[in-house]
């Protein structure tokens, strides 16, 4: 039997009861709804037990702070934010679980791959590390490739070009791992006829002071993206597909930083439609002469409001979009979500977490699955190998590129 | 009815409707019921019987009687798949035009248009669409009153079966932030007709705070937690097994704390009440404007003076309910009209004078009742101690005073009683009983000056808040079931204490959010930052007496079931138990009247809920009787007003055709032993004698007289010997249940329908003879026990069954009786299909 001794002068009901109604924690209905929609459904793996939704708002509320540390729900939590859509009150779990995991005594239960990362972002811009003399050797030569790639002696990857109409913001792993990715969305702009430029100032759309809840770091992460786009005069912030790099540069920003940016947010997804829809991006569907699901990456959907681009886009791209069930507001998360794929010790975890969804991929009978989310991407590829389904799983823009006629 | 009676304009033939229309009936108008069906009776006629044994008191039944009777009546003229088109302030009063074209003149307008069941495709998660089995309260009502709940489930003879609670209730953000009132009750009684039907399902129903509410609810209730598992936590969410077909809900499983897969063959959704859909359409046409919610049960939605609102489109409540509004909101159109009081009223009381009305009870509920009743203009007798201000002249006290006997009937009550060592006596028309149940003090047995009950907590807290320290708890639902008066103390209370300044917590197992503004009291407090803990069992708490206060140690709901929580104060509110005091017994007795099972005062047959009683002329009124508070005693009153405006103490008299025959009479007395509805009185030579406005004409004395001295003009035995014929089965039904069942029914050729008043007619001379003449079969069918408006016919029917059926050589299958109520078509074709 363990002991719990409520305490409303706690720090976490504090954070939480002087907020606006709706992330106010003290109107949980205690209604038990969250409970039932927690993407872990009936998993457990090793000691993760997985989160409990409403204990973890119950606990938050009542000041039960150190119980709720010791739970191991605060990690477990994939921020998808799949109760919250079922909630009466509002509640926003994202919001209370982050604030939770920025308490001083969760210090320790931050994974040292995570923490790592955000101390490499601080200081180089980068979450990898990667330079800036890096980034300057890597762009130059990929956009002698890209002169190839598009046959146009004119065409580049340009980067730090002010005046630029876009500036776009790769993903990590398109400057390390995947740098035909950087390419391909090269290929998309190109077709725009747009002016475009990469920044070697930042590269690197993620923000991990999400995950941990600490908005002061997150205000960091933001405003070193934010301030050298200003300085460049860029009119529109163009997201490579990133679910929680967009959630906190298109809906957190504002709050985050406290003012307007001095240019919009978009996603390259969605600027893509854009251009598909004023008749100057044109795609040939049978270059993907098959059918393919799509899966909502909650940060993106559920958490942004993007339901309906990513669909559009990818129906212009091969035969037919076909829906995962459940889908949209009621997606099952990915189960790499809430900082689990950023931890390399999560892959057996996630694997778990990721059950429904694969079993899920498996219902839908196709074999092709694509995302609007490279985490989410890496995931379902994942998922795919390792429950044997076969399934190849792709971006919602990186197919647009291969359909790209230009 | 002449040419200048006043038009009434009735929209809406369900429950409320009719009840509108049956009060207003009574006098001189001519009232109009402009319905979008071809029939009356609204959702009520859908709604499946719930009784299992017996009944469980829900009212459905009621409607086809009801509906019958508005019909019947000379100025009602029902407009059926009519509709509104439009309402024209005119001279006198309103240009009503129907959407075929009709004209009416009316001066008043009442809109009782009911509800909508909430539409669960709003909420995408559940998959209504596509998963057939997942089915909500309408389709199960449905169902279960086509007897096809067994074909539904495949015959499966152990199916799981879960209820989903407030869906589409309790829920700002589809703003219906209200609690629907009626969904608890519904569930509860659904999974115990479940039961009944298939005796091995598997039954959990999942709610979010039980709303165990109302008379008898808590011992209906104890007995169903025996036999369901009843989940606190509502799931979001219905996912389907492809590979077995079931329903799949996910829940917190308590034992180990992990999320755990459950499987269902059916659930069943509890849909909340909306406005019926077109409200917004019918309140523009008619000029009144409802609230947010699409109701007028707040003070931002808007009427005139003219037109009112009943039922359902008002508030949501359940059938007994809404019959009560309609008749209040058509005895307040009565008043308006400046009717009086109706012909019938004044013939049931001598000199067509207002009758004299007799209040019992010590206390408030007492004083309140019978002060209210001498303002409205009738000479009152308070029987009890508490004088209450007379500013009216018409009400007088009568402290002290033991009764010891009332004789006559409605319209001639004496009321004998011994005070100061002396017999007097007492006339009335009418007695209202308003006795109070005893408060007893919650005593947690730790003395403290810091133990507060609800009463005194609210009353400092409101008035000198300093005088209590900081840290404040009110357990509820401790020591003493929750009763929804506390409950709502609490939320409005602790409110006060949070803006004094406070750290208060409201320590209960549920919440109780009754009435229209429930659940937005509970979500302010909450949001106000008073806390709720929600307790698993009373048992689990331990409270110990510490330096400055209390320290309070419980398993929290919705914490790990390993987990204790610990929490200190220096106040504790405890609220009081309700208790049947004993001479509650005695009390019913005087009035020839039984309490319930709990012990309180009048019966919980629907037939004379909610105020009435089995003898017209004596009501019932406050806690004594039932659950209620301050605001629903002013209700109960103006519906006993209504009664005494309309002189319909009960459904219309009628002229019963059965006489005591004095030549053959014994003077054994058993007549006016067994009327259940005190309608036998003695003459002064001690010779019985029927008071036909006081008699219901259920027979009972007819079939029990041992002298055959009783006769019916229309049920006389050798009537019924008429009816058998050779090889026939012959089907003897009540015309309050199983007759209205089966005529909807409609029962094949060759079987004899024959109605009858009451079940209990039909005694073993009836049967024998029947039998003699060579009837294949006798079916009786009646009344489920408990919902009898003569209260033993249907059992005593029974009782007369099992005495032939003793008979040696008496074939069992010859002579069956079985309860059918109204709402039963099927039951009664199955039935007779054995026949």
């Amino acid at each position: 039997m363990t002991n719990a001794i409520i305490n409303q002068d706690a720090a976490l009901c504090k954070m939480h009861n002087h907020m606006p109604s709706g992330d106010n924690i003290s109107e949980c209905l205690t209604c038990g709804a969250c409970n039932t929609r927690c993407t872990w459904f009936d998993e457990t793996v090793d000691d993760h037990k997985g989160p409990i939704p409403r204990q973890i708002v119950r606990m938050a509320m009542l000041g039960l702070e150190q119980q709720l540390v010791d739970s191991g729900m605060l990690w477990d939590c994939l921020l998808c934010n799949r109760c919250t859509e079922a909630c009466p009150m509002g509640i926003t779990m994202d919001v209370v679980v982050r604030k939770a995991r920025s308490l001083n005594i969760a210090g320790d239960l931050i994974s040292g791959d995570m923490k790592k990362g955000i101390k490499n972002r601080l200081e180089l811009g980068d979450v990898n590390a990667f330079s800036k003399e890096d980034f300057v050797e890597t762009v130059e030569w990929i956009s002698e490739e890209f002169v190839d790639y598009v046959d146009d002696p004119e065409a580049e990857i340009a980067y730090d070009k002010k005046g630029a109409k876009f500036l776009y913001l790769p993903n990590p792993r398109e400057l390390g791992l995947n740098l035909l990715h950087l390419t391909a969305m090269g290929k998309l702009f190109y077709g725009m006829k747009e002016t475009w430029t990469l920044s070697s100032v930042h590269t690197d759309v993620t923000n991990w002071g999400y995950f941990v809840g600490k908005d002061e770091i997150a205000r960091k992460m933001a405003l070193m993206v934010v301030e050298p786009a200003e300085k460049l005069g860029i009119e529109t912030l163009v997201l490579s597909e990133c679910g929680h790099g967009y959630h906190v540069l298109k809906v957190l920003l504002e709050d985050l930083i406290g003012r307007k940016p001095n240019f919009t947010v978009t996603s390259i997804p969605e600027l893509a439609l854009e251009y598909a829809k004023k008749g100057i991006l044109k795609f040939d569907p049978t270059v993907h002469p098959y059918k393919v699901g799509y899966h909502d990456p909650c940060n993106l959907a559920r958490k942004s409001g993007v339901y309906d681009a990513p669909r559009e886009l990818l129906a212009m791209c091969c035969e037919g979009v076909v829906e995962l069930s459940p889908n949209r507001e009621d997606a099952l998360c990915c189960g790499g979500g809430g900082g689990m794929i950023q931890d390399s010790n999560s892959t057996k975890v996630r694997m778990t977490t990721g059950k429904p969804k694969a079993m899920q991929m498996k219902a839908l009978g196709l074999s092709h699955l694509a995302t609007a989310c490279l985490s989410c991407h890496r995931q379902l590829g994942e998922l795919s190998k390792h429950y044997k389904l076969e399934i190849k799983v792709d971006t919602v823009a990186a197919m647009a590129s291969e359909a790209l006629v230009l | 009815m002449n040419k200048t009676s006043p038009g009434v304009l009735i929209i809406g033939g369900g429950v409320a409707g009719m009840a509108a229309a049956q009060v207003l009936s009574e006098f001189d108008v001519s009232v109009h019921v402009v319905e979008k069906q071809g029939r009356l009776g609204g959702h009520s006629v859908m709604w499946a019987c719930m009784a299992t044994e017996s009944c469980v008191n829900c009212g459905a039944c009621l409607s086809f009687e009801m509906a019958e009777n508005v019909i019947g009546r000379q100025n009602v003229t029902p407009h059926f798949n009519a509709s509104v088109l439009k309402v024209k302030p005119s001279e006198n009063g309103f240009d009503v035009t129907l959407e075929d074209g009709k004209t009416l003149q009316v001066k008043k307008i009442i809109t009782a248009t009911g509800f909508s069941p909430f539409d669960p495709k709003q909420i995408a998660s559940y998959h209504t669409d596509t998963l057939k089995n997942v089915i909500t309260t309408t389709k199960l009502n449905a169902l279960l009153q086509e007897e096809g709940i067994g074909e539904f489930l495949e015959g499966n003879p152990a199916p799981e079966i879960a209820f989903i609670q407030c869906v589409g209730s309790r829920n700002r953000k589809i703003g219906n932030d209200y609690c629907s009132q009626v969904c608890c009750k519904v569930a509860m009684r659904h999974a115990n007709k479940l039961l009944h039907v298939i005796p091995k399902a598997h039954i959990t129903i999942f709610y979010m705070d039980l709303q165990i509410i109302g008379k008898e609810t808590r011992s209906f209730y104890q007995g169903l937690a025996k036999k369901v598992d009843l989940v606190q936590g509502v799931p979001a969410e219905i996912l389907e097994n492809t590979e077995n077909g079931k329903l799949r809900i996910v829940t917190e499983n308590r034992s180990d704390m992990t999320r755990v897969v459950r499987e269902y063959d059916m659930i069943v959704l509890s849909v909340g009440m909306e406005p019926s859909a077109n409200i917004y359409n019918t309140a523009d046409i008619v000029g009144i404007s409802p609230n947010p919610w699409g109701f007028f049960n707040s003070g931002d939605a808007s009427l005139s003076a003219d037109i009112h609102v009943a039922g359902c489109a008002r508030t949501p409540g359940d059938i007994l309910s809404s019959m009560q509004d309609g008749r209040i909101v058509a005895g307040r159109v009565a008043d308006d009209l400046g009717l009086g009081r109706s012909a019938a009223a004044k013939t049931r009381s001598s000199g067509g004078n207002d009758p004299a009305v007799a209040v019992f009870g010590e206390g408030g509920q007492a004083v309140a009742t019978a002060a209210t009743i001498a303002a409205n203009g009738y000479k009152t007798f308070l029987f009890g101690t508490d004088a209450p201000p007379d500013k009216s002249g018409n009400l007088k006290t009568i402290g002290d005073a033991r009764i010891l006997q009332i004789s006559g009937t409605a319209g001639n009550f004496k009321i004998y009683h011994e005070s100061g060592g002396k017999r007097h006596a007492v006339s009335c028309g009418v007695i209202i009983s308003a006795d109070e149940p005893d408060l007893v003090e919650n005593d947690p047995g730790i003395p403290s000056e810091n133990i507060l009950d609800a009463e005194a907590f609210s009353s400092i807290i409101s008035g000198s808040p300093d005088k209590i320290p900081g840290d404040i708890v009110i357990l509820l639902d401790y020591g003493a079931p929750e009763y929804k008066k506390w409950a709502r103390m609490a939320l409005k209370d602790s409110r006060k204490a949070k803006a004094a300044g406070k750290n208060i917590s409201i320590l209960a197992n549920k919440m109780l959010v009754h009435k229209p503004d429930g659940q937005r009291l509970y979500d302010a407090a909450r949001k106000s930052g008073v806390s709720f803990l929600r307790y698993e069992h009373p048992g689990d708490i331990r409270m110990e007496k510490t330096e400055n206060g209390f320290s309070l140690t419980f398993k929290e709901a919705t914490m790990p079931a390993d987990m204790e929580v610990h929490l200190d104060c220096d106040c504790l509110v405890l609220p009081p138990k309700l208790s049947a005091p004993t001479d509650f017994r005695e009390k019913a007795a005087i009035l020839r009247q039984k309490t319930d099972r709990e012990g309180f005062l009048q019966s919980p047959n629907a037939r004379h809920r909610l105020t009435g009683s089995t003898r017209k002329g004596i009501f019932f009124a406050g806690t004594g009787h039932d659950e209620i508070d301050t605001d629903d005693l002013k209700v109960e009153i103006d519906d006993i007003l209504t009664f005494l405006k309309t002189g319909a103490f009960d459904l219309p008299a009628v002229v019963t055709g059965v006489e005591i025959n004095e030549k053959m009479c014994a003077k054994c007395l058993t007549c006016y032993r067994i009327c259940p509805h005190g309608a036998i009185i003695l003459t002064e030579n001690m010779k019985p004698r029927i008071v036909p406005d006081a008699c219901f004409s259920c027979h009972l004395c007819v079939a029990n007289c041992p002298a055959h001295a009783i006769d019916s003009e229309a049920f006389a035995n050798d009537a019924f010997f008429e009816m058998a014929q050779k090889d026939q089965a012959v089907v003897f039904a009540c015309e309050r249940s199983a007759y209205l069942a089966a005529e909807r029914a409609g029962l094949p050729e060759g079987v004899r329908l024959v109605k009858i008043p009451c079940a209990c007619r039909i005694n073993i001379d009836v049967i024998l003879k029947s039998l003699l003449k060579g009837a294949s079969k006798i079916i009786i069918a009646g009344c489920y026990d408990g919902n009898c408006r003569s209260m033993e016919g249907a059992q005593e029917a029974a009782r007369g069954v099992r005495q032939v059926l003793r008979i040696p050589g008496m074939d069992e299958s010859r002579v069956v009786f079985s309860p059918v109520a109204a709402n039963e078509p099927a039951k009664i074709k199955r039935i007779v299909s054995k026949a």
